[in-house]
């Protein structure tokens, strides 16, 4: 039924964020290397999944250790300011810088609440770089392969593609896309929808309850 | 050839004129019914919580992993027909023969589709429908639809439905309702129960269930029928702060890859 394909890729969606690094913590991330600079995006992209690979597969970390690390890996790669800015598109000079922060904050603890156990859904899986293009506006986007085991053979069962985008000498993610479903672009339309119809507090309000039922 | 490109052409008639009364206006607008869809959506999810999840809870807490595996590799199989027959419309010729050989395998040496024999021998499955179909032929996905029971859906994909009931081997059998309703039943229940890991992952991501299903749908049927080669991108939704900062009213292309909104 095609509520169970779209469950399926939505399933993908959420262990592969993961991977992705869409974790969230109390840390800041830290200052871009200089070291960074001369890497390409897809030079990026492999040293961040073979890195997050590593510890999903360490026999000797235990599963919030897993998570922490691999949070850790997701701030150094994403680019979360310019994530919450595209997130929101046209409304975003609209807010306050108070209310900008605020959003920030709320967005961020939401994805790392969401995305945040799914690392402890890993088995066996491998993921393989088939390719990269660039954007018309300057950004990379690097196609990479889940490979995993399905109806008894290895082979293929999602497409991951991340967009990158160079801030100040490195390439950092802004997107995260799954078999097609883009993450900024899927809290795009929620949040600019709720932004039409019932402005910043409205949304702030979701998202703070959203986080505290969570943390119940 | 001609004749194939008739009949192309005529279905893409009939559901055009379909689509086309139902897109009233703005052409930026992917969800002009949504005052409908919305109700529907709340709807379907009341059933499922009411209904099918403890259902599928019940089926899942009494009914062996064996058991379940057979009965879900079975309802697959006879829906494979569907996978089949759009495989040969897009032209994917070998994926046709392989997927015509699992069904062909599953259901005899895999007794009726209870034991994915041909899976381990190089025959895996593929999913595939005639909203791809359309897709790949052209159609824009037209209004978003919220269907009930079947749940989230378009204009374009709405007919699909159609196609896979006659295709499936269970409608065409000759045996009383009182057989087919109980099997139809457990195929919704065997469905919903293996998809509990997605919903329950909607549930905690969404912030607005509706907007996230209807814009993972759209985005994931979109990446179906591309297939990995999207049309270029000219959103503006990677760019900083392009648009004015006047809020639209109505919501605007942001669920999908910018060739799937309002192209004719």
């Amino acid at each position: 039924m095609g509520q169970a394909r779209v469950h399926r890729g939505i399933a993908f969606f959420s262990l592969w964020l993961a991977l992705c690094g869409f974790l969230g913590g109390a840390a800041t991330p830290p200052a871009p290397t200089p070291a960074a600079s001369q890497a390409s995006a897809r030079a990026v992209i492999d040293k961040l999944t073979r890195e997050v690979l590593a510890i999903l597969r360490d026999p000797k970390l235990d599963r919030p250790q897993k998570r922490q690390k691999v949070a850790d890996l997701a701030y150094e790669g994403l680019d979360f300011q310019t994530l919450s800015r595209l997130t929101l598109g046209q409304y975003w000079r609209g807010l306050t810088t108070t209310q900008q922060a605020g959003f920030v904050q709320e967005y961020k603890k939401h994805l790392a609440t969401t995305y945040g156990h799914t690392t402890d859904e890993y088995t066996d899986e491998d993921i393989a770089i088939a390719s990269e293009r660039q954007e018309t506006n300057g950004d990379w986007t690097v196609l990479t392969r889940i490979i995993g085991t399905k109806d008894g053979t290895r082979q293929e069962i999602a497409k991951v593609e991340y967009r990158l985008r160079k801030q100040q000498d490195a390439w950092k993610i802004i997107d995260v896309t799954i078999d097609g479903v883009s993450l900024m672009a899927n809290f795009r339309a929620q949040f600019q929808e709720i932004l039409a119809n019932g402005g910043i507090d409205k949304l702030m309000k979701l998202l703070r309850d959203k986080n505290a039922a969570a943390d119940q | 050839m001609w004749a194939f490109n008739l009949w192309r052409n005529l279905i893409l008639v009939v559901i055009a004129i379909g689509i086309l009364s139902g897109c009233a206006g703005d052409p930026k607008n992917i969800d002009p019914w949504e005052t409908v869809n919305r109700p529907m959506y709340d709807f379907n999810e009341g059933l499922d919580r009411y209904a099918l999840k403890p259902l599928a809870d019940g089926y899942v807490k009494v009914v062996p992993k064996p058991v379940r595996t057979g009965l879900g590799n079975a309802f697959d199989n006879l829906g494979y027909g569907n996978v089949i027959l759009n495989d040969f419309l897009q032209a994917k010729w070998g994926q046709g023969c392989s997927d015509a050989g699992r069904m062909a395998v599953n259901s005899t040496l895999g007794i009726a589709g209870l034991f994915d024999v041909a899976g381990p021998w190089r025959m895996p499955s593929h999913d595939n429908d005639f909203g791809i179909t359309l897709g790949k032929w052209g159609m824009p996905a037209g209004p978003y639809m919220v269907l009930p029971l079947f749940g989230p859906s378009c204009a374009r994909d709405a007919p699909a439905i159609g196609v896979e009931i006659v295709t499936d081997p269970l409608t065409w059998v000759d045996a009383p309702l009182a057989a087919i309703i109980p099997l139809r039943v457990t195929q919704a229940i065997d469905a919903r129960s293996r998809a509990d890991m997605e919903v329950k992952f909607r549930n905690a991501a969404a912030i607005d269930p509706y907007i996230f299903t209807r814009s993972a749908y759209l985005q994931f049927r979109a990446g179906q029928i591309h297939e990995g080669q999207p049309p270029p991108d000219n959103s503006g939704m990677y760019d900083e702060e392009s648009a004015p900062a006047s809020a639209p009213a109505t919501p605007s292309g942001t669920d999908t890859p910018p060739a799937a909104t309002g192209t004719p």
